[in-house]
């Protein structure tokens, strides 16, 4: 009983707002006091379960956002593989006469052949981005895939299309399905795969290298961001760089230089013998192509969106100054694109893959 | 009494969020019905390439309102006719995929119709469908093979609200359904992409 006076007598004298210290009533409730300590304490541990739960958030978002990345990797070189692997030449021999000619319909009556070289009516085509030299290489061949619109035409095997793949800042409203309204449509940097339907090939008709009038007019990369080539659909968001490095074997070509300096390869450049030889490149497809995409992840580019024709100040510094040109720089200008991107905080990947063209004959 | 008050004000907490609610249910009934259909045409691209065959993707009306279920198949050849290769996936039964070519699914407009297939139960049910080859190209059973060019912009099929399966209305107009979800595919890649209003 004396033992527990002095203890009723300290959680009255607490009480005091209950009034005196004589009509107490017992009571189970808690002081505001310790309300307000158990909802500080409440409110630190949300406070910080909170900033672990978005730390675990931002991580699985960057993480998708790299397996994302992985994934449409892969199913680009998977496509970009079925094609090129395929590209071919149809390269023959035949006579070449003094002027550089071989024998048409025009000149057969005074056709007199002076060598004997490789001939061929296709073509394989590096060629410098049209829109931006920083975006690296565009390239351009045949390969019977058989890709027709016509369901007559696409159950029969090995008919030839053009087709070329590059990079391109642009917009997609022109691909937007008709019920999306237009603010739907975004300003991306694409990698844009451009096949020709078969019944459309213009190899024959026009066949030489023009962006305008050649076999590549309805392929070829229009350089605007507004407009696209008639058959051009896009492979992938987000791939600011493709570069594209035609080399020999690595036992022939150990610093890959033999092919190409600068990048560019075109099988119909100078191909009238000299002496009766012709350059390595003249109607031969390089045995092996590097591809290398510098992809960014979708966050940074949603983050980066101008909304407008002009692409995004902070990629296009990263590009600037490293245009690709020089095989010798590939490491060097990589190093600093990437740096770049670093310093304004894009989230990139740089893929790499070595496809090896199946139709390449190469002989020295 | 103060019983009273609280189911009076749950009841009238209810009543305004009912519409609410609804709309969401809805809502993520069509993510889900556009997801299956995303993940069914992914699929069939993934089979096309691993086994090295042409897939058919077909989408199976059950409902009255539009196709709400789909099934891939191998496609037929002369060597072999057509089998099964998965189980149907029905969509949430709330949503179906349009039957309106006009505006909805433009993607129907080349894909030939009138075929009939025995479903679950041995009942007869209606479908389309269309082909992923190998590499990724559409093939396309369309009725009127003039069409020159596949122009990306119609080739998308969309998830709506069971009670819009046929409505052929502009969107935006009175009586067009207000919240649906567009499948877009690539005709060279069969990559989707997939769009809200």
């Amino acid at each position: 009983m004396d033992r527990s006076m002095p203890i009723q007598s300290t959680i009255h004298s607490g009480n005091f707002s209950r009034g005196g210290l004589l009509h107490q009533h017992p009571s189970g409730g808690f002081s505001l006091l310790e309300l307000i300590v158990a909802v500080a304490v409440l409110a630190l541990l949300m406070v910080l379960l909170g900033a672990v739960s978005q730390g675990t958030m931002q991580t699985v978002h960057r993480a998708s956002g790299k397996i994302n990345v992985y994934a449409s990797a892969r199913t680009i070189f998977d496509i970009m593989n079925t094609k090129l692997s395929l590209a071919t030449l149809n390269t023959y021999f035949d006579y070449y006469d003094s002027t550089g000619q071989t024998r048409t319909a025009s000149n057969q009556s005074n056709f007199v052949p002076t060598s004997y070289g490789r001939a061929s009516s296709l073509q394989f085509l590096i060629q410098q981005n049209v829109q931006n030299n920083s975006y690296g290489q565009e390239v351009y061949f045949q390969c019977p895939v058989s890709y027709s619109n016509q369901s007559n035409y696409q159950s029969t095997a090995g008919l030839l299309n053009a087709c070329g793949y590059y990079i391109q800042y642009g917009s997609n409203q022109t691909l937007l399905p008709s019920i999306i309204s237009m603010s739907n449509s975004k300003w991306r940097y694409r990698l844009i795969q451009a096949i020709e339907p078969t019944e459309s090939l213009q190899i024959y008709p026009n066949a030489y290298n023009d962006a305008a009038t050649g076999w590549i007019r309805n392929i070829a990369n229009t350089g605007l961001p507004t407009t696209q080539a008639k058959y051009a659909l896009p492979l992938a968001d987000n791939v600011i760089a493709m570069i594209v490095w035609p080399k020999l074997p690595a036992g022939l070509d150990s610093t890959g230089t033999t092919l190409t300096s600068n990048y560019l390869y075109d099988s119909q450049l100078n191909v009238a013998p000299v002496n009766g030889t012709q350059p390595k490149t003249a109607n031969q497809l390089p045995p092996i192509l590097q591809i290398t995409l510098i992809v960014i992840d979708e966050t940074s580019a949603t983050r980066l969106d101008t909304h407008s024709a002009t692409p995004p100040s902070a990629i296009e510094n990263a590009l600037q100054g490293s245009t690709f040109t020089s095989v010798t720089d590939y490491q060097n200008d990589l190093t600093r694109v990437t740096q770049k991107l670093i310093e304004s905080h894009i989230d990139y990947r740089v893929i790499n893959t070595s496809l090896v063209l199946r139709e390449s004959k190469w002989s020295q | 009494m103060e019983l009273l008050i609280v189911v009076a004000i749950m009841a009238i907490i209810t009543s305004v969020s009912l519409p609410a609610i609804t709309s969401l249910l809805q809502s993520s009934n069509l993510a889900q019905g556009g997801q299956d259909l995303v993940g069914e045409i992914g699929k069939a691209r993934q089979f096309a390439s691993t086994r090295n065959t042409t897939i058919e993707v077909r989408l199976i009306q059950c409902s009255t309102y539009g196709y709400n279920a789909i099934q891939l198949w191998s496609a037929s050849s002369e060597q072999a006719a057509a089998t099964a290769l998965t189980r149907m996936v029905y969509l949430p039964s709330t949503v179906v995929i349009s039957k309106d070519s006009s505006y909805y699914s433009q993607l129907l407009s080349q894909l030939s119709s009138g075929q009939t297939m025995t479903v679950n139960g041995g009942k007869t049910a209606s479908y389309v469908s269309f082909c992923v080859m190998p590499s990724g190209q559409l093939q396309l059973t369309s009725a009127n093979s003039a069409t020159e060019t596949l122009t990306m912009s119609n080739l998308y099929l969309t998830v709506v609200p069971s009670r819009y399966g046929t409505t052929s209305l502009e969107p935006g107009s009175a009586g067009s359904p207000s919240n649906y979800f567009t499948v877009q595919i690539n005709p060279c890649t069969a990559a989707v992409q997939t769009y809200r209003p």
